[in-house]
């Protein structure tokens, strides 16, 4: 069996294929969507998901979200008195979808798929691989996320149809778009484009500002919780303007207690550089694609953040066409990655269905100036090159008298090597004889995103090879020695977390509400931790139900987002 | 190994062509399972792309790059005179068309065509949602415009990828741009071999000029707007003479029933020198107008200026013989006719014709030769009782002669059974005789078409079946017969799906045998494009088809696929005819709703606003309606009309609102985008808009009744 995972910035959902589809897993809590969410409890256990989305306004210090943008990057998140990185995080959010999909199949699995933006680049990649590795996972494949939702989305329709379907994907925290065409039964994934910090956070974030410049707020003076709850209902007017023309909320700070109103089209106009952002990549994949707008044949939205009004009024403004809404945008890419995983464990049922992908970056070496003028970036695979795809090209050193040369693998675009992403780099003797001083350069990206890099001398039989997966990032710690380090650190086990979200729930309305019903929180929270307490299953069992049924009536107030 | 070898295909421009032979081969090597393989696959695919693109180029003989503007010749000088609107202030459409006359007309700046690249890249042209509107409206500035220089058109064209316009005007039957911008891509671009006049004076010049550049395509768009004397005016006016042109000319006449005309276009000895098929199409002339001697004359003409005759110069032979009386020579030949062309129905209402003089002179004969002879007339022209009657007594004489005769008629009748037993009679005893009986057993096939049992299957064809293969290789009836035979194999016997695919494609390569063999046989074609159709490949299918359709205008099933094929090959108004055709063939209501909604698209497709309407109007009151709605799901057909004036959209939320298993969330964002709709269409609908949004927030619905 393998897992299919897709592992958001908000949310994560874990999925397997069976009896012919695919299938999602619920937490603990019953839920498909996990937060994307990483607390630390008061005992050090480690907290995942729900419970831990609660603490973020009860214990702000010791909880983190959205670790997803940090991919891949060095930046640390010190969580009382652990320190942990992306890579980190995001292994505890795996291990916790692990455990939900082991309990609810019963039977321990370690081979999984999981899906990245396209627009990951390989060190984002590599550090998403690194994760599923220290959550215990052996076997890991990645599918990128527009690649996924168009696999779900895929299948319908008639085969013969030839068709264009724009995928676009506005998550939490990234933007994907991709074009995808069905020809003669075939799925292929003709270009990608996105970008790795646009997505729903964004539009949150302009909200917040629009609040505190209307009600003259210094965001960097406000207490952490404030600025919590500021986002929180932030957060909730952004919801509700996916439902309504407008919306008012009463927000309640320590300093300032007072009332917002937003109606779409301010929020609009307030988003407009953020809307403008999410045309570029659209142009961008169209034009490699050659298509014209007129040719697509359907607009699928995947990603919570496309829920928003907003943005299902620019699509359908930019397409001319209303976006397919027949199926689920928060699960099709678990979906997609539960058939991806069907394909690699060559299940009967998906035997027809055959999907090319393509690798979202160019991929080149620096070499000298041809002009004189420091280093250039020589492109082997161009982006949108479909894969798996191989490139060579013939070398040969600046200078005649040089006996090796460096060779410097970059991703992107840009001419100048300095503006593209440094992957890795090679060093190559190169062989006394001048005649031979020559070299093949070999790249070969595989499905997976891996680039193989091969340096060959012609006339030897010299072979050089490495594989990039990472720069210098990560080169102080090796992946073993970081999961001896973790694997000491206790995550709440599953039975256990029902109870722990409800802990945590009556925390946050505590802190939430005031006067009388703040009390009666308080009442509700020190019955159950007593309880608890007693270890008596059945007593637990009863205190659940009756907390749960009194929080119903807080429920309708509740914005549970 | 080359590109082409790899993919199987010979070298080919058809882009199309390509890339079905690279999916076809993509199921073998795929990427996850043989990367190598599939590198390797995907590598000759991508080359054959590129090569195909210069294949092309070298069936245009690249000609000599006239002189671009001499570089001393103008003074460049880079003081562009201020405009009195400046490229950022292009916002808008309006604007831009502004921008575009005031350059139009700025005879110092219009020749560069720089000025005109700065105008592409205004503003507005970013907008993803103008992009289209604004090439659009260049397009038809400068169809209106033509006084522009080469090398500005040249820039207009490669910035807006003419030849994409091309297409996508002609389908839009744009027919006007459509001429122009392919008259401009030969002229302004490749620079092709007709001249461009300095002005085009009227419409029919520009058809004319139109016609020289693609006259290869038959039956072009143009004609339908130009009547035959205008256009045979307008060539006598021109100064060259132009064999093909003439040729074609004549041809559209006869097409539209104008004689006289072509015979001023043509005499004898214009037709000598025209040639090609000149003197058929004078034979033809002649012989609508009753003149058979003259047409027998220039038909034999033709005929013995063809190394191999072709069938519409012999059927002209034939009915030509048999206007002059000579019954017996032209029912020879018309029997020759009647299997290469099995649905030309002139053909067979002569033959018949005769046929039926001939039984009244052997009436009376009731055995012997005769008897026979007046028995294979009788069912030949379909008298199937009256030839039972004759040969049932002659049953045994039939049997020696391995003669099938009774046991079609039996078929004829839809006696199966005792036309199987027959079959079976006549098959053993020729087997005793040790005759070839691969024939009779392909009659049988034929006769049975529909009605084969298992057992009759095993009896009489399953021990012929390896014969009947072999012969079909040389036999278009043989490949046929096989071909059918492999279609309703599955059917027939119990096969597993290995078996099942194997007789898919067995089907298919027989009847791919069969046509290639008679590439004209309209029943071999109808079932290959069943085949084809049933496969997925509508191209193919819409090929053949169309070749079958004249067996049987009105075929329900033919005229529901082709139509079908045709929508989704996208081939919007061939969809419409057809559709609407099998609409009128007594489509069941379930049937009805699915045609009426392709309808819809199609017609939307086509910016065809009121037809759009109409046809939604049309399947309100179809029961299926309310349930069936999700066959064509909502989105798509809002989808489709979100394009069109408001009305259209209106019409369909109307009708939506009247549904009663719509989401209410879908519903609201069908009016939410409605409503958007409006707000960008402007002031114009702004009442509409209050009134609407007004209603919407007072019930939480639109037009609720
Ligand atoms: N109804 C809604 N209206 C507006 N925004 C919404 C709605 N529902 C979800 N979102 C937004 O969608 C985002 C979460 O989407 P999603 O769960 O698809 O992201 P993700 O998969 O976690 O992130 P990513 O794909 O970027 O890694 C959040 O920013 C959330 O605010
Ligand atoms: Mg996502």
């Amino acid at each position: 069996m393998i897992l299919g995972i897709d592992l958001g910035t908000t949310h994560s959902l874990v999925s397997y294929f069976d009896d012919g589809q695919p299938c999602l897993v619920s937490n603990a809590s019953g839920q498909v969507l996990t937060p994307s969410v990483v607390s630390v409890d008061d005992d050090g256990t480690i907290l995942v998901g729900t419970s831990a989305k609660h603490r973020l306004i009860t214990h702000p210090d010791v909880t983190v979200s959205e670790f997803k943008r940090f991919m891949g990057t060095n930046k640390t998140f010190t969580l009382g008195d652990h320190t942990f990185d992306a890579t980190d995080l995001s292994s505890f959010v795996l291990k916790s979808l692990k455990s939900d999909a082991e309990e609810h199949l019963n039977q321990e699995i370690n081979e999984v798929c999981i899906s990245v933006p396209a627009y990951f680049n390989n060190k984002q990649r590599e550090a998403t691989k690194q994760a599923a590795t220290l959550a215990g996972f052996t076997s890991i494949r990645l599918l990128n996320e527009p690649t996924a939702a168009a696999l779900a989305f895929g299948v319908d329709g008639r085969q013969s149809e030839e068709a264009h379907y724009i995928v676009l994907d506005l998550g939490g925290g990234t933007f994907d778009v991709s074009l995808l065409e069905v020809f003669n039964g075939i799925f292929e994934i003709h270009a990608s484009a996105g970008d790795n910090y646009l997505g729903g956070k964004d539009f949150t974030e302009a909200i917040v500002q629009h609040i505190t410049e209307r009600h003259r707020l210094d965001i960097a003076t406000l207490s952490r919780q404030d600025k919590n709850k500021l986002y929180k209902a932030a957060e909730s007017v952004k919801y509700q303007l996916s439902e309504k023309l407008s919306t008012g909320i009463s927000i309640n700070l320590s300093e300032a207690a007072f009332e917002y109103q937003l109606d779409l089209s301010t929020f609009e106009e307030i988003c407009e550089k953020l809307l403008h952002r999410i045309k570029q990549p659209v142009i961008r994949v169209l034009s490699d694609a050659d298509l014209a707008t007129s040719s697509i044949t359907g607009v699928i939205l995947v990603g919570g953040a496309t829920r928003m009004q907003l943005f299902r009024t620019l699509t359908s403004r930019l397409f001319k066409s209303i976006p397919r809404s027949d199926y689920h945008p928060d699960e099709a890419i678990a979906k997609g990655c539960a058939i991806q995983a069907a394909l690699l464990g060559k299940e009967n049922a998906v035997s027809e269905i055959i999907m090319t992908d393509v690798c979202p970056y160019t991929l080149g070496v620096a070499i000298v100036g041809r002009g004189a003028m420091g280093e250039e970036f020589l492109p082997l695979i161009e982006r949108n090159s479909t894969i798996p795809v191989s490139e060579s090209r013939p070398l040969v050193p600046a200078h005649p008298d040089q006996t090796g040369v460096t060779i410097q693998v970059y991703q992107g675009e840009s001419f100048d090597p300095q503006h593209n992403l440094f992957l890795g780099r090679l060093d190559i003797d190169l062989p006394d004889d001048p005649e031979k001083r020559r070299i093949l350069l070999t790249y070969t990206y595989d499905l997976d995103g891996t680039l193989e890099v091969e340096v060959s001398i012609p006339g030897t039989d010299k072979r050089e090879r490495a594989y990039i997966k990472d720069g210098e990032a990560h080169t102080e710690r090796t992946t073993g020695k970081r999961f001896e380090q973790l694997k000491h650190l206790k995550i709440l086990p599953c039975d256990q977390q029902r109870n722990r979200e409800m802990i945590a729930r009556l925390e946050r309305l505590f802190e939430e509400y005031t006067g009388q019903n703040r009390e009666y929180i308080g009442f509700l929270l020190r019955h159950f931790k007593e309880v608890l307490a007693t270890h008596n299953k059945r007593k637990v069992e009863e205190a659940f139900k009756y907390v749960e049924e009194e929080l119903h009536y807080f429920k309708t107030r509740e914005l549970e987002i | 190994m080359d590109c082409w070898s790899k993919l199987g295909i010979e070298p080919t421009t058809n882009k199309r062509g390509i890339k079905i032979a690279y999916t076809e081969l993509l199921k073998l090597c795929r990427p996850d399972e043989d990367p190598e393989g599939f590198r390797q696959l995907r590598k000759a695919y991508e080359d054959a792309l590129t090569e195909s693109r210069f294949l092309k180029d070298a069936s245009h003989p690249p000609k000599q790059e006239p002189d671009t503007v001499k570089e001393d010749e103008e003074p460049l000088g880079n003081e562009t005179i201020p405009a009195v609107v400046s490229v950022e202030e292009i916002t808008s459409i309006t604007v831009l068309d502004q921008a575009l006359t005031q350059l139009y007309h700025d005879v110092d700046r219009r020749h560069r065509k720089e000025n005109w690249e700065a105008l592409f890249n205004s503003p507005v042209s970013f907008e993803l949602d103008h992009a289209r509107a604004f090439e659009d409206h260049v397009v038809s500035f400068v169809c209106a415009n033509n006084l522009l220089p080469d090398e500005v058109l040249t820039a207009f064209a490669l910035h807006f990828r003419f030849v994409e316009e091309f297409i996508r005007f002609e389908s839009r039957e744009y027919f006007r741009q459509a001429q122009y911008l392919y008259y401009y891509l030969h002229s302004g671009l490749q620079r092709l071999a007709y001249p461009k006049p300095e002005i085009l004076p009227s419409d029919s010049q520009a058809h004319l000029e139109f016609l020289q550049t693609r006259r290869m395509v038959e039956d072009s768009i143009i004609f339908r707007y130009l009547p035959p004397d205008e256009l045979l005016k307008t060539y006598q006016d021109s100064i060259k003479e132009d064999h093909e042109l003439r040729l074609y000319i004549a041809r559209y006449c006869l097409g539209y029933g104008a004689l006289e005309q072509v015979h001023q276009l043509l005499d004898s000895d214009k037709a000598a020198q025209v040639g090609g098929d000149a003197f058929a199409l004078l034979g033809e002339c002649f012989y609508r107008q009753r003149l058979y001697k003259e047409a027998l004359q220039h038909y034999q003409h033709h005929a013995r200026l063809c190394s191999e005759i072709p069938a519409t110069t012999s059927k002209g032979i034939a009915l030509s013989l048999a206007g002059l009386g000579e019954q017996e020579a032209a029912m020879e030949l018309l029997l020759q006719l009647v299997d290469q062309r099995p649905h030309d129905f002139e053909v067979r209402q002569k033959l018949s014709e005769i046929q039926r003089q001939k039984i009244e002179e052997l009436k009376g004969n009731t055995d012997g030769e005769k008897g026979l002879q007046l028995g294979q007339l009788l069912f030949d022209v379909g008298l199937y009782n009256e030839c039972m009657a004759i040969i049932k007594p002659m049953k045994y004489y039939l049997e020696n002669q391995s003669n099938p005769l009774l046991a079609k008629c039996y078929s004829k009748l839809g006696n199966y059974v005792d036309a199987g037993h027959e079959f079976y009679y006549l098959i053993q005893s020729a087997r005793l005789r040790q005759e070839n009986i691969v024939d009779l057993a392909a009659e049988y096939i034929l006769c049975c078409e529909l009605d084969l049992g298992p057992n009759q299957f095993r009896k009489i064809v399953g021990p012929e079946l390896s014969k009947l293969c072999e012969a079909a290789r040389s036999n278009a009836e043989y490949a046929y017969v096989v071909a059918l035979i492999y279609t309703r194999m599955p059917g027939l016997l119990k096969v597993d799906r290995q078996q099942e695919a194997d007789s898919k494609a067995k089907a298919l390569y027989f009847v791919d045998l069969a046509t290639s063999l008679a590439p004209n046989n309209g029943r071999y074609h109808y079932l290959r494009g069943s085949l084809m159709y049933k496969a997925n490949k509508d191209e193919e299918a819409i090929k053949s088809y169309e070749i079958a359709r004249p067996l049987d205008y009105a075929d329900y099933l033919l005229n529901f696929r082709l139509g079908m094929a045709y929508f989704y090959t996208k081939q919007y108004d061939m969809a419409i005819n057809r559709l609407e055709f099998t609409l009128g063939l007594n489509a069941s209501p379930r049937d009805e709703y699915n045609l009426a909604s392709r309808l819809i698209i199609c017609y939307s497709k086509l910016g065809n606003a009121e037809k759009t309407i109409e046809w939604l109007a049309k399947i309100k009151g179809n029961e299926h309606t309310k349930s069936n709605f999700a066959h064509t799901p909502l989105c798509v057909l809002m989808d489709n009309c979100m394009h069109l004036p408001p009305s259209v959209p209106r019409f369909l939320l109307e009708l939506i609102s009247t549904l009663e298993n719509i989401r209410e969330l879908e519903y609201k964002q069908y009016c939410d985008l409605f409503l958007l709709l409006l707000k960008q269409m402007g002031d114009e609908y702004d009442e509409e808009r209050k009134q609407l949004e007004h209603d919407y927030n007072s019930q939480g619905k639109l037009f609720s009744h």
